[in-house]
């Protein structure tokens, strides 16, 4: 997240860099400002250059760019039919194989268009995962590192409430939680943040209670920094990067959840572009025999697809997380 | 005689309460530094320097920590006095609210009064300065950090001058009423609410670009002044791209930034290779002569003390034994811990197949021995030194002790 914000500033220097008289030191200045910031752009050239060397992040990154592209170009690939994207496109009949017709990854139950589901299934996977590694990542964040820092009755307090979350199954909770709620995506995503944030608090309370005890926070409170910027300039930025791998690899997890969720029937409705309702669509299908212009097939696509793309969007974010954490670990680094 | 200390520490007491039991780690220690000169502290490790020197800054974490008694008297410089005064709630206990002339017991300040002296008045350079630099900002940000951190007003004051003068020459200036009111009030008043607000709040917290960039241009003055060659670099490196030696410029550089009164050097050369020892002892002797700081040499070698400390105190198992100028100790040690400690120093033109060593281990101070701490090692252990524990007595000018073996010569 961090290194997004660099890229684009010194996208910005690059570009502001054309007047070459010394600019007065009160109006904006790009070299100065390049100056300021050559520090991070090296760091960041760093990061890429390890990134480049790395052939499973390569990977990883070319499967998550690849999902990416099926989101973005969703509406071009295939162009919704009714006011709601969500609802595939279907002719209420028995599935049809791969390339019948016209439907490129053939139809599903109730003759739904697989290629439809599979692209804005792309959508709403990412949303979903995005969404739920973000709010999660934002509560753990606040959550640990208060407690961590603090210590004492907050850190008791924080952490028991946590434990109450950890104790009980994941799958389980965000079930109890998501038929408590009306049947939505939104109400599903909320489940999944609540089972989701407390393995963040206590990753990065961990992180914070070993980062406090460096020598160079004893040395920033010799200097007279206030105890709260101590943990922000100090302690957070130092702490963050396990919490930034484990949030990549989850975003995969993620998914797989909330295909769970869906899969069991706590989630969007069924024949929605939802990877996970469409295995569970499909199986009514599954291997059984269809006929097509006299031939006969067995039925395997109908969830074959949409598992292969969990299984491309899980494994691209894992081995994208497990490069980062090579490359965010300073003791690989050199 | 008095005025001249910059710091004096009496009957200090400083527990540890853990789980095995109560920690006296510090027992009533009686020290005090002379304005500008250098103070070497030494003792075996676990004997209680390093408590001393947090003490003074106020760092003992408590709990477990908790001091029981002492006074830590500091000369404050005025403009840090006032400050002090003019905050509310400044002082712990009510007896001290109004500080005679200008010292201040460190002890009955609060936190936010504290802070006005950490790395201000006094500053630490820690052992190991690659764990003592933060290894996510460069080297620059670090140093300006505690520059933007205390001379806010000075930082202030130069931003209006010269935007004054960028008035003056060019006409317009970008912001420049903005720029002039915001700059008024935070060199009236360096810790205005509504500046730090605002230092918080996106794009509003532009303000504070002059700011930083003069901050900047201090460090790298001070990055000259530790003689670090190319201190353009070295402003944007990062700790770990920078050597041994080289980080611990920068420690010193951090420390000495806000030319303070006293400096606390916590083995500063310990994690140092002995060229490196050696260049970095100067420079410490260096910016103190040019600052006129006073220095707090906290070591185990015996060579760095005869190098470049004016006195020195031995502490031994919490307490101060002996304190006395360098040559003195050096020549006649009195306590026989000191004598312990500089027949162990090896000497290249003694022949000799074995170093003299004192028997026996520093005492768990859990359960310290009755009396004098030290009896249970000491070769002229009476039985008077098991009951009573000896006061720090002065022998002769400038050369206290605190031990029975000289108690008669006070006595009569």
């Amino acid at each position: 997240m961090a290194e997004d914000k660099i890229d684009k500033s010194q996208k910005k220097t690059n570009d502001l860099q054309a007047p070459a008289s010394p600019a007065p030191s009160f109006d904006f200045d790009p070299d100065a400002l390049m100056r300021e910031l050559a520090p991070r752009i090296r760091e960041f050239k760093n990061s890429i250059s390890l990134f480049r060397e790395n052939i499973t992040a390569l990977l990883g990154l070319s499967f998550v760019i690849f999902i990416i592209l099926l989101a973005v170009f969703a509406p071009m690939i295939s162009p919704p039919t009714s006011a709601d994207p969500m609802y595939i496109p279907r002719d209420f009949k028995a599935p049809k194989p791969p390339g019948a017709d016209g439907h490129i990854l053939g139809t599903g139950n109730w003759g739904t268009d697989m290629l439809y589901g599979i692209v804005w299934g792309a959508r709403t996977s990412i949303s979903i995962s995005l969404f739920v590694v973000l709010t999660g990542v934002l509560i753990g964040l606040v959550v640990g590192s208060i407690a961590g820092f603090y210590g004492g009755k907050i850190d008791n307090l924080m952490m028991r409430i946590t434990d109450i979350f950890l104790s009980l199954p994941a799958l389980i909770l965000a079930m109890a939680i998501a038929s408590i709620l009306e049947r939505n995506l939104e109400n599903m995503m909320l489940a999944i943040v609540i089972v989701w944030w407390p393995s963040y608090a206590r990753l990065i309370r961990a992180q914070v209670l070993s980062i406090k005890e460096n020598t160079y926070v004893e040395a920033a409170r010799a200097i007279g920094v206030k105890k709260n910027r101590i943990l922000f300039k100090h302690i957070i930025p130092n702490s963050i990067s396990p919490l930034i791998v484990a949030a990549t690899m989850d975003i995969g997890s993620v998914v797989l959840v909330a295909a769970g969720l869906s899969y069991i029937g706590f989630g969007v409705s069924t024949g929605s572009a939802e990877w996970g309702r469409m295995v569970s669509d499909g199986q009514a299908w599954f291997l059984s025999t269809v006929y097509w212009e006299g031939r006969e097939y067995t039925a395997s696509w109908v969830v074959l697809f949409p598992g292969l793309a969990i299984l491309i969007f899980t494994m691209g974010f894992s081995l994208l997380g497990d490069a980062l954490r090579d490359i965010l670990d300073p003791r690989m680094r050199r | 005689m008095n005025d001249e200390f910059i710091i004096e520490i009496e009957d200090l007491y400083i527990n540890f309460y853990t789980k095995g039991g109560v920690v006296k780690a510090i027992d009533g220690v009686n020290l005090s530094i002379i304005k500008g000169e250098t103070f070497g502290l030494v003792g075996e490790s676990g004997c209680g320097k390093s408590v001393t020197a947090n003490s003074i800054m106020g760092l003992i974490p408590t709990p477990p920590g908790k001091i029981e008694k002492g006074v830590i008297r500091f000369t404050t410089p005025k403009e840090i006095m006032d400050r002090v005064r003019s905050g509310k709630r400044t002082f712990k206990g009510s007896e001290a609210k109004d500080p005679k002339g200008d010292k201040i017991d460190i002890m009955k300040l609060n936190k936010k009064a504290i802070r006005l002296i950490r790395g201000r008045a006094i500053s630490m350079i820690f052992q190991e300065p690659m764990s003592a630099l933060n290894p996510v900002f460069t080297a620059g940000d670090q140093i300006s950090e505690i520059i933007l951190l205390h001379e806010k007003k000075e930082l202030a004051e130069a931003v209006l001058k010269k935007l004054e003068e960028r008035r003056n020459g060019k006409g317009v200036t970008l912001g420049y009423n903005f720029l002039k009111r915001t700059y008024t009030k935070m060199a009236a008043d360096p810790d205005n609410g509504t500046l730090a607000l605002m230092a918080k709040i996106p794009l509003l917290k532009s303000y504070r670009r002059p700011m930083v960039r003069e901050a900047n241009e201090k460090a790298l003055r001070m990055l000259r002044l530790v003689r670090i060659p190319d201190p353009q670099n070295v402003m944007k490196s990062f700790p770990h791209e920078l050597s041994g030696g080289m980080q611990q410029r920068v420690m010193i550089a951090i420390a000495l930034s806000c030319r303070p009164q006293l400096l606390i050097a916590d083995e500063p050369t310990t994690a140092l290779d002995v060229t490196i020892q050696a260049q970095i002892l100067k420079l410490i002797q260096e910016l103190q002569e040019e600052m006129g700081t006073s220095v707090l040499m906290i070591t185990h070698n015996l060579g760095i003390v005869a190098e470049v400390c004016d006195r020195v105190g031995v502490m031994y198992a919490g307490c101060l034994v002996e304190s006395a100028n360098t040559k003195t100790i050096f020549k006649e040690p009195l306590h026989p811990y000191t004598q312990g400690l500089m027949n162990s120093i090896p000497k290249v033109d003694l022949d000799i197949t074995r170093l003299e060593t004192i028997e026996g281990n520093v005492p768990n101070l859990i359960k310290p021995p009755s009396g004098c701490r030290f009896h249970t090692r000491c070769p002229y252990a009476m039985e008077h030194c098991k009951k009573e524990k000896p006061q720090l007595i002065e022998i002769e000018p400038g050369h206290s002790v605190a031990c029975h073996l000289y108690g008669g010569v006070d006595n009569g």
